[in-house]
């Protein structure tokens, strides 16, 4: 079965007036129809630009894609011209990002964002089978009750700025899903919300996968968050994947020095523990990155392969591959 | 005090000591100009107002023929097109048109800088009593200048002219009438949002005196937005004197005051053109030079309420 | 709603209440006699004496006050002594032209320089984008009159494409009046050539009038503009498949508006006040022209008139752009 977005071996640098910034190397990734993937990283380990690369969302001057390829469908992305993505976003590929509150439009309501989004992507199917206007609000209405918003009606004539956070961002599930689209990308959905809402969406979002039998990339730095929806994850570090393994596996038996850094890290509910764990060192610098494994500075296997020669993701168990020469 | 400690406040006094007691402002210092001179149109921007100033200071001295300022009578080179002895022609009265537009300039100038200076004087006071005082006198003082501004300037201006009476002075007393208001607006809100600084509240906290406060910290941050206006304002008031030379009401002839000269000119137009073109050529790369270097200063001051 | 419209205009009245103060003092406190200034330069001194009286001068300044502001809220606002009609019957009859003069080159401001400065913010750094800042810049340091003068020199008598001055040739019958607005009554009464004619008329003066506005449009638009694509919403939007016309033209424009809104108010005021520019150099026959030459014959009323309609019109056009302030910012009105 091949996969529904396959990126191989993608290369990705800012031009800046300091330098370049490698800030994506090498990354090969695959997610299957309807499978759940979860991205984790720290900040500015490259998760965001990625998830943007996927969208086309990166202006072109600063961002320089190397090398590598995006393909969705059999297509690559990357070579798309600026009028093929009207096919595509929306209507294949959406999108749901961070901070709800900015990311809708202060001064229109929320039926006029919506119905623009829905008009937009009726405008990818054939003449005779697009939704009216009529038909575009009674859309907007179902895909209101979709995300379990109460009262559409009178919701569609609402600002934004009249809504809480939570419902601000279940109205972006609304717009990104109203086209059907096969993929959804979630960059950090929760983030900004209170714990109590980020449960509720979280929940929503389980039960939308579900129901519509949509793909989806969740990007976060919360592993909470990610091992509640996602039945893979793949662990990010400075521009590199470094774990790619089922949900289960990276929990219980992480591979790779940084993942197990990470679980180890994470505060634990039972008793006393003694003083929390850090990973030592800070990220690198990306105008001049470590030569060989980018995470060798701050990891306990480090040896002098580690520092020369760059490790590539290798298959240790079913499914689970990682990205270190120590690695067992 | 320790050997080292004394070392350090000795080396802290005379003339290498006072370039590391104020390190921090001359870095900033440096790096205005830097940013500065970065920027074609700012640079543009001074050139345009140094020469304006040489001009006006030096303008006796640099003018061909300096007894043509005052009008002298030479009735057989009047109306004489641009040639190398006249670059900008002659008039009617036969003067030479480059000496009176030189010397033209210091007044102008002389009027802008009255005019902003006098604004400023009065405008800066008032507005920060208003946003430091804030309360009856606040809205008072905001009342007025709201009055003052619901007016166009120029239509205020023309009407106290009026009823003045015609004359340079009469035209620096109302523009100066009207342009005080705009300041008041300006510091009054730099000045509230200066009062709910932290280290204002410190400051009151540990029992400084108002006048204190006011000197030492409010005033100092007015500075930069309020010389921006300055200059902007030079270039403005400039063309509202001119402008009120054009109409009648300003410079008497034979004065050299270039709005005047464009006045008397267009009865000369169209066939003796030149006459009109240099001085309003003068009058707009005044302005142009005051508006590029208060937008540099802006830029390089206050970079974020680009603009307005 | 009903509540802040009705704040706002108690607050207009205030405000030109102000104004009508201002003028008192003005025509108060100048140095000369207002008895002589009304009585004209060949009066004796038993006519100074007579206007003295017939006009209260005599009585003292606060009564004066009281009798001034009574009169101008009758819409008294005095003789001209060179034409010796009623002021606010000039005023009413010069008016129109000022109007349709300032609504042309307002006209232009806008449908010019909204449509450039979104071209500019798109096309940064292009050559649309480096003609429009250059213009932005020198438009506002341009004076009027001056620029009137170059424009009739080439356009007019060297070219000679558009007439020198006035709003109709001198043997075009105008109209029959239904708004006094020219370009209007032509239109709505079908003729054509008269139409053409007007319009030929009012292009150089609303071009010379507009440019300041021009320019200043097109600097903010541009700068707002600029600012507002980089928001994460146009973000948002893009990647719902948005066409990209779509989220210039409706959702960045209607965010980039906002400053420019407040730019236009503050330009249509100095607009008004260029009139009394652009009105001389083109003989255009509007209040600006009638106080210029009252002020240089010495005639005060109009010029007070003059201003304090110039004072109002301003105040009006703040009221319109407030209140297109809280139509287009749904975050301003009240809940």
């Amino acid at each position: 079965m091949s996969a529904l977005l396959a990126i191989r071996d993608y290369r990705l640098d800012f031009a800046t007036f300091d330098g370049a910034y490698k800030v994506l190397d090498g990354i090969d990734l695959d997610v299957a129809e309807a499978e759940t993937l979860g991205i984790v990283g720290e900040t500015g380990c490259g998760k965001s630009v990625l998830a943007k690369s996927v969208m086309g969302l990166l202006p072109s001057p600063p961002a320089m894609p190397l090398s590598g390829c995006i393909e969705f469908e059999g297509r690559d992305l990357l070579r798309l011209k600026p009028r093929e993505w009207q096919a595509i976003r929306g209507v294949k590929i959406a999108m749901i990002f961070q901070d709800p509150m900015t990311f809708l439009n202060p001064v229109f309501s929320i039926g006029q964002q919506l119905g623009d989004a829905i008009a937009a992507q009726q405008r990818a199917k054939p003449a005779g089978e697009r939704l009216d206007k009529a038909g575009i609000r009674r859309h907007a209405e179902n895909m209101l009750a979709l995300v379990r918003l109460p009262d559409a009606e009178t919701l569609l004539d609402r600002y934004p700025h009249q809504l809480s956070g939570g419902m601000r961002q279940r109205v972006l599930i609304a717009m990104a899903l109203s086209g059907t689209p096969r993929l959804l990308i979630a960059d950090e959905p929760t983030t900004a919300l209170d714990v109590t809402i980020q449960a509720q969406v979280l929940a929503l979002i389980d039960d939308l996968v579900r129901r519509l039998k949509l793909a989806v990339i969740m990007i976060s730095h919360d592993l909470g968050a990610v091992a509640a929806i996602c039945r893979r994850i793949a662990v990010m570090y400075a521009g590199t994947i470094v774990e790619d393994a089922p949900a289960d596996a990276i929990l219980q038996r992480p591979r790779h020095p940084y993942t197990q850094g990470l679980l180890a890290a994470l505060p634990s509910m039972a008793g006393n523990q003694g003083a929390l764990q850090g990973i030592p060192g800070s990220i690198p610098n990306l105008l001049a990155p470590p030569a060989g494994c980018r995470f060798h500075p701050r990891c306990g296997l480090a040896s002098e392969r580690c520092r020369s020669e760059k490790p590539l993701l290798r298959e240790l168990a079913p499914m689970h591959r990682v990205a270190c020469h120590h690695a067992v | 005090m320790t050997a080292a400690l004394r070392e350090a406040r000795a080396s802290a006094d005379g003339p290498a000591g006072w370039r590391e007691r104020h390190a921090g402002a001359i870095r900033q210092w440096r790096l205005y100009v830097h940013l500065f001179s970065r920027s074609f149109s700012s640079m543009l921007g001074l050139l345009l107002v140094v020469l304006f100033l040489l001009l006006a200071l030096f303008g006796p001295w640099l003018a061909p023929h300096p007894e043509d300022a005052l009008g002298a009578v030479k009735l057989s080179q009047r109306l004489q097109p641009p040639s190398w002895g006249y670059p900008f022609g002659t008039d009617e009265m036969g003067n030479d048109i480059l000496s009176r537009v030189i010397i033209g300039t210091r007044t102008s100038l002389w009027i802008g800088l009255l005019v902003t200076g006098v604004g400023a004087g009065i405008g800066v006071p008032l507005g920060i009593v208003a946003g430091y005082v804030g309360g009856r006198w606040r809205e008072a003082i905001m009342r007025i200048t709201d009055v003052f501004l619901s007016v166009p300037a120029l239509a205020l201006a023309l009407a106290i002219v009026a009823s003045l009476g015609p004359g340079i002075d009469h035209c620096v007393l109302a523009l100066a009438v009207v342009w005080w208001p705009g300041y008041v607006r300006l510091i009054e809100s730099k000045t509230l949002s200066l009062r709910e600084e932290l280290y204002v509240e410190a400051a009151r906290a540990v029992g400084a005196r108002t006048r204190r406060i006011l000197f030492h910290h409010i005033l100092p941050n007015c500075v930069s937005p309020l010389i921006v206006k300055a200059s902007m304002d030079m270039g403005m008031a400039i063309l509202a004197a001119a402008s009120l030379g054009f109409i009648g009401l300003g410079a008497k002839p034979p004065h050299p005051e270039w709005g005047a000269m464009i006045s008397v000119a267009r009865t000369y137009m169209p066939d003796w053109w030149w006459y009109a073109l240099f001085p309003g050529l003068a009058i707009y790369l005044t302005v142009l030079g005051f508006n590029l270097f208060g937008d540099g200063l802006r830029d390089i001051l206050d970079p974020r309420s680009r603009g307005r | 709603m009903i509540l802040y419209l009705g704040k706002r205009l108690l607050l207009l009245g205030f405000t030109l209440l102000g104004l009508m103060t201002i003028m008192f003092v003005i025509t108060n406190v100048a140095p000369g006699d207002p008895a002589k200034l009304m009585a004209g330069p060949n009066a004796t001194r038993d006519m100074v004496e007579t206007i003295r009286h017939e006009y209260g001068l005599d009585r003292p300044l606060v009564q004066q006050y009281f009798v001034y502001v009574g009169g101008l809220l009758r819409g008294d606002l005095g003789r001209s002594i060179v034409s010796t009609h009623p002021v606010s019957a000039e005023l009413l009859r010069y008016f129109p032209a000022t109007i349709e003069l300032v609504f042309v080159a307002m006209g232009l401001g806008i449908l010019v320089g909204v449509p450039f400065g979104m071209l500019s913010a798109t096309h940064k750094d292009g050559w649309i984008d480096h003609v429009v800042r250059i213009f932005s810049v020198s438009g506002v340091a341009l004076p009027a009159f001056w620029f009137g003068l170059l424009l009739q020199l080439f356009f007019a008598v060297r070219l000679e494409w558009l007439p020198v001055s006035g709003r109709l040739g001198i043997t075009t019958l105008p109209p029959e009046p239904i708004t006094q607005l020219l370009l209007l009554d032509s239109l709505l009464r079908g003729q054509w050539e008269t139409f053409g004619e007007a319009l030929r008329h009012v292009i150089l003066p609303a071009l010379v009038l507009s440019f300041p506005c021009l320019a200043s449009i097109l600097r903010v638009n541009r700068a707002e503009m600029l600012e507002v694509l980089q928001s994460d919403y146009i973000t948002g939007a893009r990647a719902n498949g948005i066409a990209p016309l779509r989220i210039v033209a409706v959702h960045a424009l209607k965010n980039a508006m906002l400053p420019t809104l407040s730019i236009i108010g503050l330009r249509f005021g100095w607009m008004l006040g260029s009139t009394v520019l652009v009105e001389t150099v083109f003989d255009w026959p509007g209040i600006g022209l009638y106080a210029v030459s009252s002020a240089l014959s010495s005639d005060f009323k109009p010029v007070m008139g003059v201003t304090l309609a110039i004072g109002l019109c301003f105040m009006l056009a703040n009221f319109v752009v407030d209140l297109a302030y809280s139509w287009l910012d749904p975050r301003l009105r009240q809940p």
